[in-house]
């Protein structure tokens, strides 16, 4: 059984020695979910890319980019419903495009009409625009292959900057959330949240306490059954941080969100609607009932937590678990067939705002801030 | 009988100790001393009643009482006063009690305050030598002796002096006897020695203080069957509020039957009031369902309306009758309607949605199965910590109904299953037509209504209240917190809280005699004696296996000041998440409730 | 030469070919109308364009999607003149592309059905109003895809939209069923989905539609049914309607003067607002309503 450590271990070691070895094994953990949470997996995820970038062996960026692109859809492909691996991939995909198109506009000499180069994702002037754009960009990738053998290790260089500054901004996330969300909160408010298994809701909710000196209540459901445990350990370490903690069952959530001003939610995934996903089940519900008693909800998230991915179909994106969670005790002979979802969608009318580390933003606005960090031509990574 | 032989022992010491605490060093031990006079004076006066207890109506006991309570009161302050500066004195060692009420239902009586009054209670009622487990709580005969000594001496704390330690076992014995075989006195000090010391810091209310001595002034009043009803009331043995009410229903039956109309009185004057003591009671086991109140108070009007010059046994006659057709005409017939009612939307091929556990729902789905040959789904939904959903979906399954579980945070899963119905079955549905449930209920209508699903509660007319209410946290019920700290999907919530509070009393109770044990080194050779034998054989077999049982994160949780649980059992959902009311006066909608009642009640 | 008028022309090329939308044969015509009159300076252009556009959109009825059209056009040649001064190269640009952009936008309907194709899952059933070319072309490229679904088609009055749908829908082979307008409170709990078209997006993510388009839109929301929209991204055009009212069309919503025999009246188009609306699909990805707004701040300030 690979323990935790172990992927740590191997990259620190075999260095030299197969790095598909690595990613098979990376994979392996994923698809037996061993990876616990989004925040582990997108580091892990950047660390093995890092590898996989500084022993790539390419001609021309492009094919670097179709390398990550290949082992950013084998990733995906192995847990389809963990976004940060897939979300991190891209971010560094999006670095590395826009250093291309940078240096392909600082060596084209016909670049200064920027109009044609402009790095817009997309716009409705493309109906009008100059059918010698795509040659254009044809003959300057020829020449760029040409030049670009003296570079390529420049290329590498940026994507492992990237990846560190990825890193960087992963492990300090909850700085930057705790710095905009702290203002939301008044003295001796009652708070409500159901998605216990968040360190950035618990971190937020800590430093709240400890910098603002402010009072509050903060209502823990129980997230039965998958949850149970983490709701309790989250709420006794709240209680131990001398934070007003009161665990309720998730079934009185309706009968107490009267008294709730607000409703803090972690999320596992955002998606460009400004729908997100909990690792909670029954966060919807809530949400729902939320929306219902016009309590605002707020979701925080980590920027790579955004996915530029739109949810066609949630059905697919919501994970079911094993039934001995919730009917233990069966009678043989009459067999229960049940249901137990371990993740849940919340859609995007149900939230009110997102807290990120880069800032506070609307539902509505979540689309720009996903094409910030990615580039459109990497949301579909199957070829 | 030894206890004359033990109050004469007992009076000189009592004197003795008295006459030189003047120093106010010993205040302490002259309130105790002081205690024990008072408790001399009362068995006194209780020996004169027992000498006309022979021809002792239930009026005189009454009045009885009455005379008492004032001395009563005098003693319970004196026992707050003595806790008090126990607790001032051990002020460092003793970690402060908090009283665990919630900030949101502050105002509601909590399972713990219940819980300790049956305790109070049962440990009055029972007198029996065989120890037992009641309500949740330890009963060992010889504890009603025991705890005394640990109790006073714990008070009187390192002060005691040796010689008072002899006739603090005399003391003992005799109060023992005492407590045996009378009534009312033993009651509180019985009640400091059964209920573990966190449910006893409960009784500081004054309030919940006279309302338990009220009961148990009255607690020979008290049917057995009534009693019994209130255990299994208590331990959610009787569950759903149809079934608690046919469960009252059948106890009065016995109580109408067993009663005697007292000289002087007529049963119609006299039966009301004489249940009223059997209510109070059963209101200790859990807050009365609507359907309770409602059969309740059309009890008491048909008692009041039987003609005094009626004969008693006749009249008993009457009323048996009446309470079985008023069960059978409210309750077997209106289900019987309300099935015939509702199977119209079970159709073939439909999905629906039910909660928890109702039981007329249970019969109009096996009745739509096995009677009407229907093909359909039914998804049980459930929620923690009582699991009801489960004994409805084992029912259905058992006839063959396709049925599937869920719990309430898959909500949304289960709503994207094309459901076509929601049916819901109701504890109470309030004047302005909120549907009052159990919890869970409101969410699950809720989104049923967001999407555009017809919510359907199945519901006898005699669930509908007067009250009016609007939000789920003024008037609610808590049930025990403890349920909720186990992680287990599995937990039993009732053995577990019954071990919770076990293991609470043995604990405490150890840690009494150990300090009783070491003040009463030198001679109390008897009383240590006989503690450490009913320690060792019971404190410590149950403390290992509640250590050995897996341990819960919350466990503990009394003692962490900023954590609570709230357990409620109930929340109301507004009327426009219900599309019909399925009743035996047909289908209405929530707005017709006000109608019903006013018709109702110029039927009845 | 000297009799050309942008109206003829606007209305020739949308005769000529069925496929093309409004807003495209609106830019075509100004295309056309650059060649004839060739003008002399940057100016002179744009006045000429200005004009022209005007007349247009004053000679149509019904007007809203060729003014995208020719504000798409407008901006792009402004933009290219004041912005990077090359407004000869830009005018001879258009001249001579004029058949590219047709094609473009034909290209961008495509693009829509592969972007908009994920939306449909197998065993939807989903309700259409009106007839869109956007639409249309997503379903025949679902259906290539072989996704089974079904379709509901309003009958869509008072035009024959929904009629020509149904026949297209079922010269390929969808299942397809129609249903008169009225029809729509009815069944929407049995529709996964809705989809419709659109003359033309507001700023605020609105459209403007097809009459009746409004009332799907209300009660697929009261039903809580995902309604998209599938549109091609030039036919957004900066107006903020606040209601159907504010569409000023020529035929005014209630006209008590009307005579007696002809007895039908009301407009032809109503406006649905962004609340209403799940998403866009456009050839720019799916946008949320309020990204609209970006896109047209994006084109009108850069």
């Amino acid at each position: 059984m690979p323990l935790p450590s172990s992927a740590q271990s191997s990259i620190a070691t075999a260095n030299s020695s197969d790095i598909n070895v690595t990613i098979e094994h990376f994979i392996a953990r994923l698809k037996r979910r061993q990876i616990d949470g989004p925040y582990a997996m997108a580091l892990e995820t950047l660390q093995l890319l890092k590898r996989f970038i500084s022993q790539a062996r390419w001609s021309h960026v492009s094919e670097l980019i179709e390398q990550i692109r290949q082992l950013a859809n084998r990733l995906e492909k192995a847990q389809p419903t963990a976004f940060a691996c897939g979300n991190v991939i891209r971010r560094i995909l999006a670095v590395v495009r826009e250093e291309e198109e940078e240096e392909l506009r600082s060596n084209s000499p016909q670049a200064t009409s920027s109009s044609v180069a402009e790095p817009m994702i997309s716009s409705m002037f493309n109906l009008l625009q100059k059918p010698e754009d795509k040659q254009q960009k044809q003959q300057q990738q020829k020449q760029q292959k040409q030049r670009s053998t003296k570079n390529r290790t420049d290329f590498r260089q940026v994507a492992i900057q990237g990846i560190k500054d990825l890193i960087d901004e992963i492990t300090n996330i909850d700085d930057g959330i705790q710095q905009i969300a702290i203002d939301l909160i008044h003295d001796h408010e009652i708070l409500l949240t159901p998605t216990p298994e968040s360190k950035t809701v618990l971190k937020f909710l800590l430093k709240t306490r400890e910098r603002s000196n402010r009072r509050f209540t903060v209502l823990v459901t129980e997230g039965f059954p998958n949850n149970t445990a983490k709701a309790h350990e989250f709420a006794k370490k709240l209680a131990q941080h001398n934070i007003e903690t009161i665990v309720i069952p998730d079934s009185a959530v309706f009968a107490l969100m009267s008294r709730v001003g607000k409703v803090i939610i972690g999320t596992k995934a955002v998606f460009i609607n400004g729908g997100s996903i909990s690792s909670t089940s029954g966060v919807s519900a809530v949400c729902e009932c939320a929306h219902e008693f016009k309590t605002p909800v707020f979701a925080v998230a980590g920027l790579y937590k955004f996915s530029p991915l739109y949810p066609f179909d949630v059905e697919k994106f919501v994970e079911f678990g094993g039934s001995q969670k919730v009917l233990p005790q069966m009678d043989p002979e009459h067999r229960l067939d049940t249901i137990n979802s371990i993740t849940d969608y919340v859609p995007p009318e149900n939230i009110d705002i997102y807290i990120t580390n880069v800032g506070g933003f609307a539902p509505s606005f979540i689309y720009r801030i996903a094409w910030d960090n990615y580039k459109q031509i990497d949301v579909q990574l199957e070829m | 009988m030894s206890e004359p032989q033990a109050a004469t022992e007992q009076k000189p010491e009592v004197k003795n100790g008295a006459s030189p605490a003047d120093s106010a060093a010993k205040a302490n031990k002259l309130s105790n001393k002081e205690l024990k006079e008072l408790k001399k004076k009362e068995k006194a006066a209780k020996r004169s009643a027992k000498k006309t207890e022979s021809g002792v109506t239930v009026e005189d006991q009454q009045a009885m009482a009455q005379v008492k309570r004032e001395r009563k009161q005098q003693q319970r302050e004196k026992q707050l006063k003595q806790q008090r500066e126990q607790q001032q004195k051990n002020g460092p060692k003793q970690v402060k009690k908090y009283i665990k009420k919630s900030t949101l239902f502050g105002h509601l009586e909590t399972t713990e305050e219940r819980r300790a009054t049956l305790l109070s209670l049962t440990s009055a009622i029972t007198s029996s030598q065989i120890s037992r487990i009641t309500a949740g709580g330890l009963m060992v005969p010889t504890i009603t002796s025991e705890p005394m000594a640990p109790a006073t001496t714990a008070s009187s704390g390192g002060s005691a002096s040796s010689d008072d330690n002899a006739p603090t076992t005399e003391l003992a014995k005799s109060l023992a006897s005492m407590t045996l075989d009378s009534e009312e006195f033993s009651v509180v000090p019985g009640m400091t020695s059964i209920t573990p010391h966190a449910s006893e810091q409960l009784f500081d209310s004054q309030q919940s203080v006279s309302s338990i001595r009220e009961l148990l002034i009255n607690k020979d009043l008290v049917h057995p069957s009534i009693i019994l009803l209130t255990f299994q009331l208590a331990n959610y043995k009787i569950v759903g509020s149809i079934p608690r009410c046919i469960a009252m229903l059948e106890a009065f039956q016995n109580v109408v039957t067993d009663y005697e109309t007292p000289q002087g009185t007529t049963l119609s004057r006299n039966l009301t009031n004489y249940l009223s003591h059997q209510i109070d009671i059963l209101k200790k086991a859990r807050p009365l369902s609507v359907t309770m109140g409602n059969a309740i108070r059309w009890l008491k009007q048909e008692i009041s309306v039987i003609d005094p010059s009626t004969p008693d046994k006749e009249a008993k006659q009457i009323l048996r009758e009446k309470i079985s057709q008023f069960a059978r005409e409210k309750i077997e017939f209106a289900d019987r309607l309300i099935i015939e009612n509702g199977s119209q939307h079970v159709e073939n091929g439909s999905i629906i949605v039910t909660y928890g556990s109702s039981k007329v729902l249970t019969d109009l789905l096996i009745y739509n199965a096995v009677e009407l040959k229907k093909d359909f789904q039914v998804i049980v939904v459930d929620s923690r910590p009582l699991f009801e959903g489960r004994k409805m979906a084992d029912q259905l399954r058992r006839h063959g109904v396709n049925v599937l579980y869920a719990l309430i945070t898959s909500l949304d899963a289960i709503f994207n299953m094309n459901v076509d119905y929601v049916f819901l079955g109701a504890h109470s549905i309030l004047s302005n037509g909120f549907l009052y449930s159990r919890v869970g209920t409101a969410m699950l209508a809720m989104c049923a209504k967001r999407r555009n699903i017809p919510v359907l509660v199945c519901c006898e007319s005699l669930k509908f209240s007067q009250r009016v209410q609007l939000d789920s946290v003024t008037l609610n019920e808590l049930a025990d917190p403890n349920d909720l700290v186990t992680v287990h999907p599995d937990n039993c919530s009732v053995e577990h809280s019954q071990k919770d509070l076990l293991s609470q009393f043995i604990k405490e109770r150890t840690e009494h005699k150990k300090m009783s044990n070491q003040e009463n080194k030198p001679n109390g050779k008897s009383t240590s004696s006989r503690s450490s034998s009913s320690t060792s054989t019971s404190a410590p077999s149950t403390n290992t296996t509640t250590e050995s049982a897996d341990k819960n994160i919350l466990d503990g949780w009394r003692n962490m000041h900023s954590l609570n649980i709230v357990n409620i059992l109930y929340d109301l959902t507004p009327p426009e998440y219900i599309k019909k009311i399925i009743t035996e006066f047909g289908s209405l909608p929530p707005s017709s409730v006000p109608v019903i009642l006013r018709e109702y009640k110029s039927l009845a | 030469m000297s009799e050309f008028s942008i109206t003829d022309t606007y209305l020739k090329f949308l005769e000529e070919d069925p496929d093309i939308t409004m807003p495209i044969a609106a830019i075509e015509a100004l295309v056309t109308l650059l060649r004839v009159k060739n003008p002399k300076t940057a100016a002179e252009m744009i006045n000429t364009i200005k004009s022209a556009a005007k007349d247009l959109t004053d000679s149509i009825p019904n007007s809203i999607s060729l003014r995208a059209g020719c504000d798409i056009f407008m901006r792009f040649v402004l933009r290219n003149t004041h912005i990077y001064g090359d407004w000869e190269s830009c005018k001879q640009h258009l001249i001579e592309n004029g058949q590219l952009f047709v094609s473009r936008s034909k290209m961008s309907r495509t693009k829509i059905a592969q972007i908009g194709c994920q939306f449909i899952a197998d065993d939807d059933v989903i309700l259409v109003h009106g007839f869109s070319r956007a639409v249309f072309s997503l379903f025949k490229y679902a259906a290539e895809k072989f996704i089974r679904f079904r379709v509901v088609v309003t009958e869509s009055r008072p035009t024959a939209q929904g009629m020509q749908l149904y026949s297209l829908l079922q010269e390929i082979g969808i299942p397809v069923i129609m249903i008169v307008d009225s029809a729509v409170g009815s069944v929407i709990d049995k529709v996964n989905k809705v989809f419709v078209g659109a003359e033309g997006v507001a700023e605020s993510g609105g459209i403007i539609n097809l009459v009746g388009t409004y009332s799907v839109g209300v009660l697929a929301r009261n039903a809580r049914k995902p309604f998209y929209v599938v549109t091609e991204c030039h036919k957004f055009v900066r107006m903020f309607p606040l209601s159907p009212v504010d569409l000023s069309l020529p035929e005014e919503a209630l006209d008590f003067s009307k005579p007696a025999e002809k007895p039908l009246s009301g407009p032809t188009l109503d406006y649905t607002a962004q609340e209403y609306i799940t998403a866009l699909i456009t050839d720019l990805g799916v946008l949320t309503p309020s990204a609209v707004s970006e896109e047209l701040i994006k084109m009108w300030y850069d």
